[in-house]
């Protein structure tokens, strides 16, 4: 689906954005030192817990802590892609939006794609270096396949992210309420900073097939551990199968709505 | 809000499973510590103070201006309103609440319910200057989101309490935050209802309290003051 | 060159459902049991062609149904009955090959982003639309000399007059060479000297590119400058499609007679001579017969103290003024 202008159009956007973001040299400091004391300090909290306790459920702290580093680095990958949909209610209660379906891209890109922010990048590549600091120091020998694994389900993850984020848009369209939806998401995705599996059966559910983002975030991480079983991994890509069809159905009908509800 | 405050409360479930507790804390204490929180999450940091900046941006803050009432006591007001709309709902979620979780939870003697809700006022208050403190910075500053965003929200969700009780981060930081504002917005008041361990130090704590709340009132009066002959000098 | 129309709508409907609500509470309630619905039919079993290189103007009051024809003909709305087909695509299917082939300019909605300058905006296009390094150039060049914009391209969007930001959204709109060009009242809200630019910008690109152009405004002015083709919908229905000078004479068989006095003169003397709109003391206009003007004219001379006689058509914005009345 994504063709060569589509991947063109991103990069001139892209370009446009880090042009702009760096002239707002103060806020993007804030901002970035914000989201730095966010990172540490959830080290700090899963580090003074395994002080007192040892163990949370069935895992150590040096676990743990890798699952905190890999939350990190797939919510700032995501934030990075998908940013536009914070701001695609105001495009279409304009009706700018109708000039953006009007040229040959498809027509997700306004509304998911056309606001990768730059603020995440730094902490992205701080979190990555921490990742691997902690491999290191804890020894924890990844092998290729592990490392693997954990890209493309990595990948899967994004893609997911994306469907997830597609079905806002639409609900975006079709109803009116959408910032409810993104917060909601995004404290989910908090409570996915440790393997779900701590939690009771039924928020388990929720965070894995509802809103799915234990396959988002915590998926990734087990995969990087060697903790995967394969049922869990093949019930994960079905479920981002099914996401992924129904995101799409979905924004078609809301495509069409939209078409039909306007004047 | 509801929903991050189940994560927070099953999140402290697991990690208190193996040991029935975390550090000093029971369960039953650490599920008050969540739960009461939210109580406090609800009253102390929902202001709107946050209007100003976003006023002084746009420069709709001459309306306010124009109007025959102080904008400071407007805000105070209509924030108190908002509080009490606030409690009316709370209700029905607290309900909701127990009724789902059905707690374990500890409950304070009469001494440590008033201690409880003598900080807790005195958090509302403290939380109010605060947030006009950082709000009118934005006099000072040309995007105002950002600033906004790292001391009116991360600063404050890190530091006051909201994710753990802070007596269980390291001691030196712990001893640092408390010459902050943030602990007395949260940690302290809740800390009062699990347990008795503090009640000698209430009075210092109290007034400890009190200076903070100064320190913040004079600090907004003076940006108030600053900002204004600031802004009415551009002419907006 | 082909002979089969570029633009073709045949038997076009398109009609939306509204919810009607009363105000007040009770209603509000009842309203949620039972919502009337109300079909609306913004398009009514319109049809109409259109020659490459035309430049159509196309007007009617407000809510007439004019930008949601263009919404049909350029696929942002599904019809409800009817065919549209434009350069053999069904616009509705959105093919690249047909949304490359067309461009349309809004007047109140924006293409451009609005923190960056123009120029950036172009670019992106360029690259949406995948136009060649030679091609761009030569084509920016060209826009920005007709619409004499040198210096704005590179401005932030935000700082740049209506004006000038609607010369800009021109140049978004246009950059890929569109063989058809949608105008939604490009002149809203600018001022008359910028109006008179525009217009003549239009005028001038469909002349050099023959491109085909279907304008809606609300300022007969445009209409009238640029169109020889004029398509008036009102409610919904067609009401006139054809020549422009030709509904001059065919609405209305009239002409105006100004006549200005040596002094004062009756009401009741002029009244014979046909319907006076207009009657100050020394000057007075009245509606005559075509057919009738001349005679008409030299009675009104010999028998009134006349220093100055006039005869001119009657103005096109008022003679549609009056079959929207009707």
């Amino acid at each position: 689906m994504v063709t060569k202008n589509t991947f063109t159009a991103w990069l001139v956007i892209a370009k446009n954005n880090i042009q702009s973001q760096l002239l707002t040299r103060s806020s993007s400091t804030l901002f970035i030192v914000g989201k730095l004391l966010q990172f540490v300090f959830s080290l700090i909290i899963i580090n003074s817990i395994f002080k007192n306790t040892g163990t949370i459920k069935d895992y150590a702290q040096e676990e743990a802590t890798i699952f905190v580093l890999v939350y990190f680095i797939m919510d700032s990958i995501t934030q990075f892609f998908f940013r536009a949909i914070y701001t695609f209610r105001p495009v279409l209660l304009k009706g700018d939006y109708d000039l953006d379906l009007l040229k040959p891209l498809p027509s997700y890109f306004r509304p998911l794609l056309s606001r990768p922010d730059f603020f995440d990048l730094p902490p992205l590549i701080i979190q990555i270096i921490a990742l691997f600091f902690f491999l290191n120091r804890y020894q924890i020998l990844i092998t290729p396949t592990n490392f693997f694994a954990f890209v493309l389900i990595a990948m899967n993850g994004v893609l997911l992210a994306f469907s997830v984020f597609l079905l806002i848009a639409s609900f975006s369209i079709l109803t009116t309420e959408v910032d409810n939806l993104i917060w909601t998401y995004r404290s989910l995705s908090n409570a996915a900073r440790l393997p779900v599996d701590i939690y009771p059966r039924f928020f388990q559910f929720i965070l894995t097939g509802i809103v799915p983002v234990a396959i988002i975030i915590t998926l990734p991480a087990k995969a990087l551990l060697g903790l995967l079983n394969p049922q869990v991994l093949g019930l994960s890509l079905l479920i981002t199968i099914f996401f992924v069809y129904s995101s799409v159905f979905l924004w078609r009908k809301s495509l069409k709505h939209y078409s039909s509800a306007s004047s | 809000m509801l929903v991050s405050f189940f994560i927070l409360f099953y999140f402290w479930a697991a990690v208190s499973e193996t040991n029935q507790g975390v550090g000093s804390y029971t369960r039953p204490q650490l599920y008050a510590y969540f739960i009461v929180g939210y109580v406090i999450r609800t009253l102390v940091f929902s202001t709107r103070t946050g209007d100003i900046g976003g006023a002084i941006t746009s420069g709709d803050l001459s309306k306010h201006l124009l109007r025959p009432l102080s904008v400071l006591k407007f805000f105070f007001t209509r924030d108190l309103v908002d509080k009490l709309f606030n409690i009316f709902f709370m209700i029905f979620e607290f309900a909701f609440i127990l009724f789902i979780l059905k707690p374990q939870m500890i409950l304070p003697s009469p001494k440590n319910l008033f201690y409880f809700l003598s900080l807790l006022v005195l958090a509302i208050v403290i939380f109010f200057f605060y947030s006009l403190v950082v709000s009118l910075a934005t006099f000072w500053t040309d995007q105002a989101w950002s600033h906004r965003w790292l001391f009116g929200v991360v600063l404050v969700n890190i530091f006051s309490g909201q994710a753990i009780p802070l007596d269980l981060l390291p001691t030196p930081i712990f001893n640092i935050l408390k010459f902050t504002p943030f602990p007395y917005l949260y940690y302290y008041p809740v800390k009062f209802w699990i347990d008795d361990s503090l009640n000698a130090s209430f009075l210092p704590l109290f007034i400890q309290s009190l200076l903070i709340l100064l320190v913040l009132f004079f600090l907004s009066r003076f940006f108030w003051k600053k900002g204004l002959i600031k802004y009415q000098g551009y002419g907006n | 060159m082909s002979k089969t129309p570029t633009i073709q709508v045949k038997n076009l409907s398109r009609h939306f459902s509204v919810h009607d609500k009363k105000p007040g509470l009770k209603s509000s309630i009842t309203s949620l049991f039972h919502r009337p619905k109300r079909i609306v039919k913004a398009v009514n079993n319109v049809s109409f062609d259109i020659k490459e290189g035309e430049l159509v103007g196309f007007i009617g009051p407000n809510g007439a149904g004019k930008t949601t024809t263009l919404k049909c003909l350029s696929g942002l709305l599904y019809p409800t009955k009817g065919k549209i087909s434009i350069l053999d695509f069904n616009p509705w299917q959105r093919k690249k090959e047909f949304l490359r082939q067309i461009g349309f300019v809004m007047g109140q909605k924006n293409q451009l982003w609005w923190d960056i300058p123009p120029q950036e905006t172009f670019l992106l296009n360029k690259a949406i639309y995948e136009i060649d390094n030679k091609a761009y150039k030569e084509r920016l060049d060209f826009l920005i000399d007709a619409l004499d914009i040198k210096k704005e391209i590179s401005i932030q969007t935000r700082k740049l007059s209506l004006g000038q930001r609607m010369k800009c959204e021109f140049v978004a709109a246009l950059i890929h060479s569109p063989k058809i060009v949608f105008l939604d009242e490009p002149t809203i809200g600018l001022d008359v000297v910028m109006q008179d630019k525009i217009r003549d910008f239009i005028r001038d690109y469909n002349k050099e590119f023959k491109a085909t152009i279907i304008l809606t405004s609300h300022y007969m002015k445009d209409v009238q400058a640029l169109c020889k083709r004029l398509i008036i919908i009102d409610k919904g229905k067609l009401y006139y499609d054809g020549d422009i000078s030709k509904l001059k004479n065919g609405l209305t068989n009239k002409k105006l007679l100004t006549l200005t006095f040596k002094e004062e003169v009756s009401k009741d003397k002029l009244e014979k001579f046909g319907k006076l709109t207009k009657f100050e003391q020394l000057r007075a206009t009245i509606l005559v017969d075509r057919k009738k003007t001349s005679t008409i004219a030299a009675q009104a001379l010999k028998e009134l103290p006349i220093t100055d006689l006039n005869i001119e058509d009657i103005p096109l914005e008022q003679t549609i003024k009056e079959v929207f009345q009707r």
